[in-house]
């Protein structure tokens, strides 16, 4: 229990929680990218082939950022038939699938997955939210290390008066 | 032939006249730098007047020639590049004006024209001023308006004057016309609301350099320019929310939002500037975080920027980028110099911008205020992050890699749940430090009902787990980090855990606000022994700031709502139909009867006639079209018209047609994708009570509670 009560304590629990941030962040986003549609089980195994296909591909018409599935135009519909065909001819999703990004460019593909460079666009995040949390503690561990600045011009009233007024003020309001 | 002659005298007049008021704008703008800083260093107010006065004459100068353009292009002057580019003679008037913003060079002019138009308004809103801190605030104005004049002069490569003529005197015939997605009475709202958004944001950021450059460090600054940061919070809203609606109704994706660049650029500065309103209230109220607040507002202004370097450097692709150009190198040119400029006056007013308080406990309201700063700046970078990836990934390996939106999913639902939460527990937590008597009355209640509720959504979503379309059902090769994940998601059931995590919050946030609302409609009932609903209007009227907010609050619990609804229970599904033809999506079944076709001014329209029936019932007939445009940019093009049907009041039947031939049979094929979403008219709902609040909160004059100023 004396632990507890040591200066370490709440660096220690700081550090605690914001690995626990960052386990839960990666482990979401890690587990994320294996999520299936449930829809998809329902349907016989071809369409549920197709359905991930025209999930997981851009369309290339210029519709930026629209898979085959969401666009509406003639090129995804005649790039949703040659995937059809092409799965009917025994080919394999993930076959597929590369060749249409290595025709095309892997800027069409619609899923990152958590691997490789991309590893690091998943960390990131909980990176950016352990790094801002340091900012945001510095700038009050700032704010609650100083001593109020002494100096001021003539007719200047100092911050700590100012402070002492407003909390007379409040004071006041709140009586009355 | 004499008024032809005429007109085109007055047409080249305008033009000639519009060109010199650009560079006129040069000198006067650099006058009302130089004379400010002149005056103000020398208590010159001889100075500052002339300041100001150039301030206003650059109004009138870039107001001379955004007048000159928009002259241009109703009187069709195709002697210009800029009309010629984005009109055409057969285009509707609405939209030959609103072509002034329909690509970079006007779009820059019409930003240049807003920035003045502040400007004039901050000069006209302390003419009665005994303090300087305005006439500071107008230096940063007028350089950031410089920065704008420079750019539409067309000295530098990448932009061209938008009043500038084709040389040797050339006519064109006519017009190449504006691109027709923009075309839309919504794209015509759309542009001129972010773009007053992001100018009402510059006017909080020049309070806070002209604080820094005055000294006025106290809280000042932030009452004096509280009412444009809450002006552009709402018109970022609007703004925003428009965007969305355009791209649900013209661009046939049955969604609203799919994080793309320009939906980013605009939504970070507003994720900013809701940090920051959060923020000032602790300086206001505790005399904390001065140095964060400047920080904040500063990063939401350079936000405006950086978001228009991302959408119009070319860097990074968008559906709703319409005008790209060389100008990003500019852009972040000017961001890196005003920050630096911005740095270096922190450094030089460090001692004055230390806190006067401290934060006395971790679970307080001032300690939900930083957490949900965190937050908010902590998505804010997120998005960043994501909107930069595939340039930074193409500087890794060499390729650019697309970020999908299931990736911008993923990483803020957690810190968009948290804020949630925390939308419910910043109003009822009690300043300074919660006490156990304070959590046992404003707490219990609202997460007791809050687990109920959940509870119910348990139950309810787990019987009706086939209806989800993104719940998660498998996860395969468990690792450390699965393992976590099925205990999070209940061991991988179909149950969408975090709808159920939203319910429970949302309900939380609701009745802790509404018990907030009846606590002090009672106690006003009580004290002026009047009805409740007299009771309820007085405490609004006492603190619209207060009460504004936690409406803004409900609006957000309602968006969630809508969100969580729409992107997560939707159903779609394709087909290839004949006329005779039929289609069924959830409970309603869709046959094709008919098609039109019908010419309009400068487009004809393409329609499909489908009867929607449910149980055997006729429900409704809905016209999904394409329309032809004529004159394109460069040719013909076409645009998909979504049919929407409303069901249930809060419901969406969405049909989207895919190519449509020139003339349709009896055996022709047409694409249709139809769309089910839920609860998606609760998303417009809730912006509507947000703006409300909103409304209601900038009503209110000053604080309720005067405070003396730190000077």
């Amino acid at each position: 229990m004396k632990i507890l009560k040591t200066f370490l304590f709440p660096k220690v629990s700081s550090v605690l929680l914001m690995i626990v941030v960052l386990f839960i962040f990666v482990g979401a986003t890690m587990a994320q990218e294996q999520v299936t549609d449930i829809s998809t089980l329902k349907s016989p195994k071809f369409e549920s082939q197709l359905e991930e296909l025209i999930t997981t591909v851009y369309c290339y018409c210029g519709c930026t950022r629209e898979t085959i599935k969401a666009c509406v135009c003639q090129t995804a519909q005649n790039v949703e038939t040659d995937f059809r065909n092409k799965l009917q001819r025994g080919g394999t999703v993930d076959a597929i699938r590369t060749d249409y990004l290595e025709k095309w460019g892997p800027q069409f593909s619609a899923v990152m997955k958590a691997e490789g460079v991309n590893l690091i666009a998943y960390i990131m995040p909980a990176v950016i939210l352990i790094a801002t949390s340091g900012l945001i503690m510095f700038v009050l561990y700032q704010a609650r290390r100083d001593k109020m600045p002494s100096i001021q011009s003539d007719n200047q009233i100092s911050d700590k008066l100012q402070q002492q007024v407003e909390l007379e003020l409040e004071r006041y309001k709140e009586e009355n | 032939m004499f008024i032809e002659n005429l007109v085109e005298g007055i047409q080249r007049m305008a033009a000639e006249l519009g060109q010199a008021a650009i560079w006129l704008s040069v000198f006067s703008t650099l006058w009302a730098i130089v004379l400010l800083c002149i005056g103000l260093r020398q208590r010159n107010p001889n100075a500052v007047q002339s300041g100001r006065n150039a301030v206003v004459a650059t109004f009138i100068l870039i107001t001379i020639a955004t007048g000159a353009l928009v002259f241009g292009f109703v009187t069709d002057d195709f002697s210009m590049r800029y009309v010629v580019e984005v009109s055409s003679a057969d285009q509707p008037l609405l939209y030959k004006i609103t072509a002034l913003w329909g690509r970079m060079s006007g779009s820059l002019l019409f930003w240049l024209w807003l920035l003045t138009v502040a400007a004039v308004i901050v000069v006209w809103q302390n003419r009665k001023a005994t303090d300087t801190l305005a006439d500071y605030s107008l230096i940063p104005i007028a350089i950031v308006q410089l920065f704008f004049i420079i750019l539409v002069t067309g000295l530098i490569e990448g932009v061209y004057n938008p009043l500038a003529r084709f040389p040797g005197g050339q006519v064109a015939v006519d017009g190449e016309g504006m691109n027709p997605l923009l075309q839309t009475p919504s794209m015509a709202i759309h542009p001129p609301t972010l773009y007053i958004g992001w100018i009402s944001l510059t006017v909080p950021f020049a309070f806070a350099v002209g604080a820094l450059m005055s000294g006025r460090i106290g809280s000042d600054w932030i009452l004096r320019s509280r009412r444009w940061m809450l002006f552009s919070w709402i018109i970022l809203t609007i703004g925003i929310t428009l965007g969305g609606n355009w791209a649900y109704q013209e661009l046939g994706w049955g969604g609203y939002w799919a994080w793309d660049p320009v939906e980013n650029a605009s939504f970070m500065p507003w994720l900013l500037g809701t940090a920051y309103l959060h923020s000032v209230m602790i300086q206001e109220k505790r005399n904390m975080l001065k140095l964060w607040n400047i920080l904040l507002i500063t990063l939401a202004f350079q936000f405006t920027l950086l978001g228009t370097f991302i959408t119009r450097s070319g860097i990074i692709t968008s559906v709703h980028s319409f005008a790209q150009s060389d100008i990003g190198g500019y852009f972040l040119g000017f961001i890196l110099a005003s920050t630096g400029g911005v740095i270096a006056l922190v450094v030089y007013r460090w001692q004055r911008l230390k806190s006067a308080n401290r934060l006395e406990s971790l679970l307080s309201r001032e300690s939900a205020f930083v957490l949900n700063n965190w937050l908010l700046v902590g998505l804010t970078l997120i998005i960043l992050w994501g909107t930069l990836w595939p340039i930074i990934s193409e500087a890794i390996q060499g390729e650019k890699a697309a970020v999908p939106e299931s990736f911008f999913n993923q990483v803020v639902i957690i810190p968009g749940l948290l804020l949630l939460f925390l939308t419910g527990a910043g109003p009822i937590i009690s300043w300074k430090k919660i006490t156990p008597n304070n959590f046992r009355r404003m707490f219990l209640s609202p997460i007791f009902v809050g687990l109920v509720a959940a509870a119910v959504a348990w139950i309810f979503l787990a019987f009706r787990a086939e209806a989800a379309t993104v719940a998660v059902t498998e996860v395969s090769t468990p690792n450390l980090f699965t393992r976590v994940w099925e205990f999070l998601t209940f061991n991988g059931h179909s149950i969408p855990t975090f709808s159920v995590l939203c319910v429970f919050a949302s309900v939380f946030v609701i009745v802790a606000i509404f018990s907030e609302f009846y606590r002090g409609a009672k106690l006003r009932t009580k004290r002026q022994e009047t009805s409740f609903l007299n009771g309820l209007w007085l405490l609004i009227q006492r603190n619209k700031r207060r009460y504004g907010g936690y409406i803004i609050h409900i609006g957000i619990v309602i968006v969630y709502i809508g969100i969580m609804g729409s992107k997560g229970y939707f159903l779609v599904k394709d087909a290839s139909l004949k006329l005779g033809d039929s289609m069924e999506i959830g409970a309603y079944q869709l046959t094709m009867k008919d098609a039109h076709q019908k010419e309009h001014e400068n487009y004809y329209r393409s329609e499909i006639v489908f009867s929607v029936e449910k149980d055997g019932q006729q429900v409704t007939a809905m016209k999904p079209a394409r329309h032809f445009y004529f004159k394109a940019g460069q040719g013909e093009q076409d645009t998909i018209e979504s049919a929407i049907h409303t069901i249930g009041f809060f419901n969406h039947l969405y049909i989207a047609l895919g190519p449509l031939p020139s003339k349709i049979d009896a055996n022709t094929d047409v694409n249709v994708k139809v769309y089910l979403n839920p609860l998606i008219r609760v998303v417009w709902i809730g912006v509507a009570v947000m703006v409300l609040g909103g409304i209601i909160a900038i009503a209110q004059k000053s604080d309720p509670k005067p405070r003396l100023q730190t000077t």
